[in-house]
């Protein structure tokens, strides 16, 4: 799917000599340091978006984890001339796919922030930290479809523009609009105080 | 949906999401992000991991490409041990003014003890050089039992702004292998507590005030190969002679042992300068009361506790239907014992007046152990990682027990 995302012109060796030393050139070419700048700019991109998604803490930690980790592991294969962060969210959602393979299907998703079920080690008024608003809005999201979850938390939780979306789910960016327009006005129509 | 909206046209289309999106508001959006935040800690674990991960592999395809590699390797073995044997030495802090040679290091590291019931206070400054510049203080005391062996530590850091408030206070006590670390924010009032194993609760980082942790630190680092770890000459730090050893994990950071006693000195680099300002050992008879009690903040909330279990292990998770009915409570008794404060086996014994906090935990403990049998049939657990799991739990819950239900 990256090769979707940024197709090379030239051979990569090529391309990532020919690029000015970004990060993301760096860190193709192995520099560590460049890799964790790249990673300090996304994880928390990554990190909401795995949150609205999963709906519990603990697993959002978990598959941020090997999202970053497969990051590294198949940097070579990136293509600098292209989005990181869009390359980034599409081992993201492989991540979520391998973890809904091997765990049964959530039954929480964006409400999962509100509506999470205790964990004594969290305390019983952890949802109390979310503002009354926020926390209405997210749980009308959490009755989206799972499509429109995923198209409103890349947009909203890991603020990704529209063609990027439409890069990682393989849709065309006037579809995922029209999605991402109909979740919003459903959103809006359902919290009329927001 | 109207067709009306699914006949909207390109333009038309991007006008109506930017009315929507704006209709969202710019601060609703921000609360949503926020509250949706990863843990700071986490965050840095995973850039350590990570960064660790990401020298070993570059170390080893070094390895690989270098062809001076197979002449040099003896030399680099040599390194390799004097490297762990300046680790080695900095896990014990050894009472021995004059220098030992490699062999002796080794051998008192095998055999770790302060004098019999004595107990080392350590005071730790720091600088940030951020902007504006911040300070912090460390505060190490470590004590010995009566065969001379280190049995219980503690450690406060606290972090003061520019203006000279605090700005954060983080305490760590480990006692054997068990831990205890709060992380207080006064600005929020809020404190952040961590209980479990103290391998758990330290993972992969260094305390950068405890010289033993330091050690063990630079000690894995080194097995990986000394790339990414120096031992740079010997050199005078404050005034001290000192051991350096210097790694390229965390912006570059260098530690300085004391040559002779293998006290760890200070650190700089990465914008940070740490040094040992005081040092004294006492008998446990002289000790101010508190010195290794656990204190959270009195009147602080209690926001979140980290969850470091094992990422294989199955997540603990109790629904107030779950807790109520354990306590022969119904969910509107349980809210209200939370709303009054209550802590959950004051709320228990409303329902059930003979539960006690054991009862409470072992029935809870129950609930998770089915788990956790799964887990260990299915291959995810060994039955080693699964106790270790029920018990930094059952260490929880103790806690949790006695803690009010509203923090």
């Amino acid at each position: 799917m990256s090769e979707q995302i940024v197709r090379p012109k030239m051979a990569h060796s090529e391309t990532v000599s020919a690029m000015p030393e970004t990060d993301e050139v760096l860190a193709v070419r192995g520099n560590a340091e460049s890799f964790v700048k790249l990673y300090r700019a996304h994880v928390r991109a990554v990190y909401r978006y795995l949150l609205a998604r999963l709906g519990n803490r603990q697993d959002a930690e978990d598959v941020t984890t090997q999202v970053f980790e497969r990051a590294w592991a198949s940097l070579k294969r990136y293509r600098p001339s292209g989005a990181f962060k869009a390359w980034l969210f599409t081992i993201a959602q492989r991540a979520l796919a391998d973890y809904y393979r091997q765990h049964p299907p959530p039954t929480l998703s964006l409400d999962g922030l509100t509506q999470e079920p205790l964990d004594p080690a969290i305390g019983l008024e952890d949802g109390a930290l979310v503002s009354e608003q926020a926390q209405k809005v997210l749980q009308v999201m959490g009755t989206l479809s799972q499509e429109q979850q995923q198209v409103i938390g890349l947009r909203f939780l890991a603020e990704l523009r529209y063609d990027e979306i439409a890069l990682i789910l393989g849709k065309r960016e006037s579809a995922v609009k029209m999605m991402a327009y109909r979740a919003l006005t459903d959103v809006r129509r359902r919290c009329s105080d927001v | 949906m109207s067709n009306r909206k699914i006949a909207l046209n390109e333009s038309e289309l991007d006008r109506a999401l930017q009315e929507e999106e704006a209709g969202m508001g710019a601060q609703l959006l921000k609360a949503i992000r926020e509250e949706a935040q990863p843990r700071a800690k986490f965050v840095q674990q995973l850039e350590s991991r990570l960064r660790q991960k990401a020298l070993a592999q570059r170390s080893a395809a070094s390895r690989l490409r270098l062809p001076w590699f197979t002449w040099a390797k003896p030399f680099l073995l040599a390194g390799a041990s004097l490297l762990l044997l300046v680790a080695l030495g900095g896990l014990f802090w050894l009472h021995q003014a004059e220098p030992v040679s490699a062999e002796q290091v080794l051998e008192r590291a095998a055999a770790p003890h302060l004098a019999p019931n004595a107990v080392m206070h350590l005071v730790y400054k720091q600088e940030q050089q951020s902007r504006p510049p911040t300070t912090g203080t460390g505060d190490v005391w470590v004590q010995a039992d009566a065969r001379g062996s280190i049995i219980r530590t503690a450690m406060t850091f606290t972090g003061f702004n520019a203006d000279g408030s605090t700005q954060t206070i983080e305490r760590m006590v480990i006692d054997g292998q068990n831990a205890q670390q709060y992380d207080y924010d006064p600005r929020n009032n809020t404190v952040r507590i961590q209980t479990g194993t103290a391998q758990r609760i330290m993972g992969d980082n260094p305390n950068y005030f405890d010289g033993a942790s330091v050690a063990k630190y630079l000690n894995q680092v080194a097995r990986g190969g000394l790339h990414g770890v120096r031992l740079l000459p010997s050199q005078s730090f404050y005034g001290v002679p000192v051991q350096a050893v210097q790694t390229d994990s965390d912006g570059g950071m260098t530690f300085y042992f004391d040559a002779q006693t293998y006290v760890l000195r200070g650190a700089q680099g990465g914008g940070q300068r740490i040094w040992l300002a005081q040092s004294e050992t006492r008998t446990t008879t002289t000790l101010p009361p508190d010195v290794f009690a656990f204190n959270p903040p009195a009147g602080a909330r209690v926001v979140k506790e980290d969850t470091s279990h094992d990422s294989n292990a199955p997540g603990f998770r109790l629904s107030r239907e779950q807790l109520a009915s354990i306590c022969h409570l119904t969910p509107a008794a349980l809210d209200a014992a939370s709303a009054a404060d209550k802590t959950p086996l004051a709320a228990c014994q409303q329902g059930d007046p003979t539960m006690t906090a054991d009862q409470l935990v072992a029935a809870l403990l129950a609930h998770y152990q089915g788990k956790l049998d799964e887990a260990v049939a299915a291959g995810n657990l060994t039955a080693a990682q699964a106790s270790e799991n029920l018990a930094n739990l059952r260490i929880k819950l103790n806690q949790w027990a006695t803690m009010p239900l509203g923090k």
